[in-house]
């Protein structure tokens, strides 16, 4: 391996952990969000609920 | 920061790596032609240092105009990015100056102004330890974060560019890149952006977690 492959590997390996290290962190500081009390005037921006009803069957004629 | 951002980061810093070493050749013209594979992280760390700086000044007029500690703590983040990167760029500046130009520091305008730069920053951190209110301590750093640009700006862009530099000023603009160089060059720039943006979300995203807790 040259030299300079060698350097590569190396700055590859540094780069590898790091990112793992964000991710890490990254899915840390979400649980952290979800489980931590909102603030007064923060809401939680939910879905409405949606309700499917079958519709009324059209009269006989 | 999205998933499919987070991913392309990784990837795309990764290819960076890989291009800056295989694929493209020996720089000309520099006395350590491997060597110069360095500016391939080193210019993107020196950019990301003015991104942090002016992305501080421009929370710090948002807290100024709404009064917002969210703001304030996003304008100290930023700027602790850009001292962080402007470090960065010193130590990779450094390496390459002591294979280049024989030693690690000759007092070029470039490396003048960023012991400047980091003076002025470090003294941003010292101000805000200083003040104990937090009200003041956003104002009053709000108000250093914006008038810090300014000399920022000259130190980067304006005072390397009058005064005789070892420092090539214009490399790109007048073509002294190859295609090659050029297309690694601005890729590290895009990928080394990606990896500043992960990071001020993440940090942000602990002082917000700070936030809640201390309201």
């Amino acid at each position: 391996m040259s030299s300079l492959t060698a350097v590569m590997v190396v700055v590859l390996v540094i780069w590898v952990g790091l990112f793992l290290y964000l991710w890490r962190l990254d899915a840390r500081i979400r649980e952290l969000a979800e489980r931590a009390p909102r603030a007064p005037g923060e809401e939680a921006h939910e879905a409405p609920a949606a309700v499917i009803e079958p519709r009324p069957a059209a009269p006989e004629r | 920061m999205p998933l499919f951002w987070k991913l392309l980061c990784g990837v795309w810093v990764a290819g960076v790596i890989v291009a800056a070493f295989l694929g493209v050749g020996p720089a000309v013209g520099f006395r350590a032609p491997e060597a110069a594979r360095i500016l391939f992280f080193h210019v993107p760390t020196a950019w990301l240092a003015v991104l942090g700086f002016v992305l501080s000044m421009l929370h710090g007029i948002h807290y100024l105009h709404r009064r917002q500690l969210e703001h304030d703590r996003c304008s100290a983040v930023a700027a602790e990015l850009g001292f962080l990167f402007c470090l960065l760029a010193t130590v990779t500046g450094a390496i390459f100056a002591h294979v280049q130009w024989g030693a690690a520091w000759n007092w070029d305008p470039r490396e003048t102004s960023i012991v400047a730069l980091l003076l002025i920053y470090g003294a941003y951190f010292a101000l805000r330890s200083a003040i104990d209110d937090e009200e003041r301590r956003a104002a009053l750093s709000a108000s250093y974060a914006i008038l810090a640009v300014l000399p920022m700006l000259f130190l980067i862009f304006v005072l390397p560019r009058v005064v005789d530099s070892l420092h090539p000023s214009d490399t790109v603009q007048s073509g002294g890149m190859s295609p090659s160089y050029r297309l690694v060059f601005f890729a590290a720039l895009f990928g080394f952006t990606l990896l500043f943006v992960w990071i001020y979300r993440l940090r942000v995203g602990v002082e917000r977690l700070a936030l809640r807790r201390e309201g």
